[in-house]
């Protein structure tokens, strides 16, 4: 039964689809926002299968063993912390104290992933994309991880299923913890390197960056790396700031019964789409910045908020 | 038109230090200064002391004998002053306007690719137009090379 | 700190048509430039040669796939200074309502291009969706979309009935109301102007060193105009004045690009009102007598410049062209020297580079 839910379900091979699926998503919403008609609903899964069978070419001058298994560790780290966020239900079975912690680790490890791609591919645009890489992360990554540990704080425990619980006796964390939610929202766009942010990868500036060298299955895992990255970005902040499976009336109606686990799960699917379209409408409506432009902002408009919202909920706490 | 073509032929023979070899009006408001070689960045400069600011491009043509360059000025109103200069085919060598007209530089580097004038004290001299691997010494707007290519193609129909 | 260097080109996203920028940088710092041209060489200069006035005007509308009817109207215009033909009116009119339509179509996609370059796909895809309203009105006059061999040698190749003047003025009315949003947009969304403020800053005194044309002096406040300043065809009668900014950046060629292309819309309304009756062409002979000549227009990037001698036969002796892109190009090494690596793209894409054009 473990296996089954590591392999299967809601492990790896759901995660693929789920992903899949908020690509197309995000692509159709990115397309009609722009006034195109966007791809069909097969298209992600197309690409991934045309690139997974392509040539998979390394440049002479690359370090072999480390650009085949780098991207496999980036994709193995999404995957593995997916198994910690709630899919339906708030007693979830691989739950444990500090899993918030894990899974901020390991959603960590895909920028290491691109830093060690561009460091050993032996092209000029990795070099450049490999800096921006590191420069971007000292940005994003600690008001990112602030403002998921702030509902911790609240709550009281390094726990997602704990924060569950918390929400449904109070309010959802967006509620009361609204700078921390809008925080985390840019620091998740942040991560996975999407306009305005997508400097690492700017593609009229330095091609793909990290992985301008990387073709065929490599790139098709890289890609996969970031869908999977986005759905658990956007379950990770359904869970810590909209409730998770928690809906509104309809949970305390359906609770015992056989349907609850299906109005969880899709409540969290939902909750995930609509972050996912939070980001396709800022990806919409924005320009690329510049890094430095990036860092600065950044510093100003999130590091600065969530320290705010920080020492707000210690106080308040405190009383 | 602020002054006519004759009026500012006139200006420039009287205001011109140096030698003047010709003048002609081509067109509306074009004025062709024939100039000696020698003397061509000191022309140059003077024009745009007079006001024609721009050098709007470099033209090379090979006239068999000697190659000539006609360097084209603009003011912000007609007429605009063109400097012509012979140098003969066989030494093709003048001083670079470059470092005095910056707007030169493109200009300068297609003509040394395409008629091997050599334009003495360059910047940055080198390959603009031509790709690396060009042979050396063959220029494809000589007249010599345009034969070539003329007989080329008949052959070829 | 270590300096590297990466090229931009022959073959990149950000460039459309090859090119090589070798750039060299210190940390995010561009500190050196080389150009490399010829990508796309093909000799159009010798190949005038070989060919007779009429074939040459053709290869000539060939040498940029955007400004074409500029390279055609400009040859057509020095042979018929050799020629000494006097173009009729309405010809004359004619040729500036398609040169100011393909400035309207050649402004937007740079619009398009700019916003791309700096990660705006969304102002790219609204702008150019509005483009394709100027490509039908082109495409309906002329019967292509590029490449109109609307000009020939002695007046216009085809005449513009009411019905199309009709049409003309209800697209332009489309298009006045759309470049009134892309305006809006373009001078107050914050985060795109984040990335054109104040970003490859070109003084009025190195524009006029340099030598630089077109939209991208006339932001430095350098108000040369080809058309304005040695008018031709209608232009003498239609009176406006050169659109300048003195904010050097890319902003003000921007700013500078988004009203002309109001000004072209206007220019357009005017020539569809005043547009007189009679012949659209006369004959040209095609022996063409012994000669040298010049013609300057104002093409959507810049002042193109031809010249043109003859030797009594009818094929040129010479056809020398000198494009706006190459004469912008020494500005553009200016712009770039001490520009971030990240603005590379969008300095080099602001002076609008067409680099079929560059190397003919």
């Amino acid at each position: 039964m473990p296996l089954f839910y590591v392999l299967i379900f809601p492990g790896f091979l759901f995660l693929l689809a789920f992903a899949l699926f908020a690509e197309y998503f995000d692509r159709k919403v990115v397309a009609r926002l722009q006034n195109r008609q966007g791809p069909p609903w097969y298209q992600p899964l197309a690409d991934t299968i045309k690139l997974l069978s392509k040539e998979d070419i390394i440049t002479h001058d690359a370090d072999k063993p480390m650009v085949n298994t780098v991207p496999l560790f980036g994709l193995a780290a999404v995957a593995a912390s997916f198994l910690y966020v709630p899919m339906w239900t708030k007693d979830w079975h691989f739950s444990f104290q500090g899993d918030l912690i894990v899974v901020l680790y390991l959603l960590t490890i895909p920028a290491f992933v691109l830093v060690l791609l561009g460091w050993y591919s032996p092209n000029p645009f990795g070099s450049i994309g490999t800096g921006r890489v590191v420069t971007q992360l000292f940005g994003y990554e600690v008001p990112f991880a602030l403002a998921l540990l702030a509902p911790a704080i609240a709550a009281q425990s390094w726990r997602i299923t704990d924060l569950l619980a918390y929400q449904d006796d109070h309010y959802w964390f967006a509620l009361i913890t609204p700078i921390a939610f809008l925080v985390a929202i840019a620091g998740l766009v942040g991560k996975l390197e999407r306009v305005p942010f997508d400097i690492p990868h700017a593609e009229t500036e330095i091609v793909e960056g990290p992985m301008t060298e990387y073709t065929g299955r490599k790139y098709a895992l890289l890609k996969l790396m970031f869908s999977t990255e986005t759905v658990v970005g956007a379950v990770l902040i359904a869970a810590i700031f909209l409730g998770g499976p928690h809906l509104p009336w309809v949970t305390k109606a359906v609770a015992g019964t056989a349907v609850a686990p299906l109005v969880g799960f899709l409540a969290v699917v939902l909750k995930a789409l609509f972050i996912v379209f939070l980001l396709s409408v800022i990806k919409a409506a924005l320009t690329r910045l510049r890094i430095d432009q990036m860092v600065r902002w950044c510093l100003t408009w999130l590091t600065f908020p969530i320290l705010i919202q920080i020492l707000y909920i210690v106080i308040v706490g405190s009383m | 038109m602020a002054e006519t073509v004759e009026q500012t032929i006139e200006k420039l023979r009287q205001n011109y230090p140096g030698e003047i070899l010709e003048t002609k009006q081509v067109g509306l408001h074009e004025v062709f200064v024939t100039v000696p070689a020698t003397y061509i960045v000191a022309f140059c400069k003077f024009l745009i002391e007079q006001g024609w600011w721009h050098l709007t491009t470099i033209t090379g043509q090979d006239l068999g004998e000697s190659i000539q360059l006609l360097y084209h000025f603009n003011g912000d109103e007609p007429p605009c002053i063109t400097a012509v200069t012979e140098i003969a085919t066989d030494d093709p060598k003048i001083a670079s306007i470059t470092p005095d007209v910056p707007a030169a530089t493109m200009y300068e580097r297609e003509i040394n690719d395409l008629l091997g004038v050599v334009f003495e004290g360059h910047p940055r001299p080198g390959r603009l137009v031509l790709p690396d691997d060009w042979p050396e010494g063959v220029y494809p707007l000589r007249l010599d090379e345009i034969q070539k290519r003329a007989e080329r193609d008949s052959e070829n129909g | 700190m270590a300096k590297i260097t990466f090229p931009i080109g022959p073959q990149h996203p950000a460039l459309k048509e090859p090119e090589s920028f070798k750039i060299t940088a210190e940390g995010e710092c561009v500190v050196d430039v080389d150009i490399r041209l010829g990508y796309v060489h093909r000799s159009i200069e010798a190949a005038c040669l070989a060919r007779n006035y009429v074939q040459g005007q053709y290869v000539c509308e060939r040498i940029c796939g955007i400004c074409s009817h500029i390279h055609s109207n400009t040859f057509a215009r020095a042979v018929e200074d050799l020629l000494q033909l006097e173009v009729p009116a309405r010809a004359k009119y004619l040729r500036v309502l398609v040169a100011e339509l393909e400035r309207i179509h050649s402004h937007l996609l740079w619009l398009g291009v700019a916003a791309h370059e700096v990660g705006f796909d969304t102002l790219f895809m609204y702008v150019w969706r509005d483009r394709e309203v100027v490509q039908d009105l082109l495409e309906m006059i002329t019967g292509n979309r590029v490449h109109y061999g609307f000009t020939t040698i002695g007046g216009t190749k085809f005449d513009l009935t009411p019905q199309m003047a009709d049409k003309c003025t209800e697209g332009l009315m489309v298009l006045r109301e759309r470049t009134e949003y892309y305006k809006q947009v373009a001078t107050t969304e914050s985060s795109f102007l984040k990335r054109v403020e104040g970003v490859g800053v070109l003084t009025e005194q190195q524009a006029r060193e340099l030598g630089a044309v077109g939209p991208t002096a006339r932001a430095s406040n350098v108000p040369y105009d080809a058309r304005w300043v040695f008018p031709y065809d209608a232009y003498p009668e239609l009176d406006y004045q050169p659109i300048t900014s003195d904010l050097g950046d890319v902003l003000g060629r921007t700013i500078v690009r988004v009203l002309e292309t109001f000004q072209a819309i206007d220019i357009c309304e005017e020539v569809l009102r005043r547009l007189p009756e009679g012949d659209i062409q006369v004959r040209a002979k095609p022996r063409v007598p012994e000669g040298e000549t010049v013609a300057r227009c104002e093409a959507p990037r810049g002042e193109v410049f031809y010249y043109i001698r003859s030797n009594g036969t009818d094929k040129p002796a010479r056809v020398k062209v000198r494009t706006p892109s190459l004469a912008n190009w020494p500005a553009t090494i200016a712009m770039l020297e001490g520009a971030y690596v990240a603005d590379a793209p969008i300095i080099i894409a602001s002076i609008d580079p067409c680099m079929s054009c560059t190397d003919r």
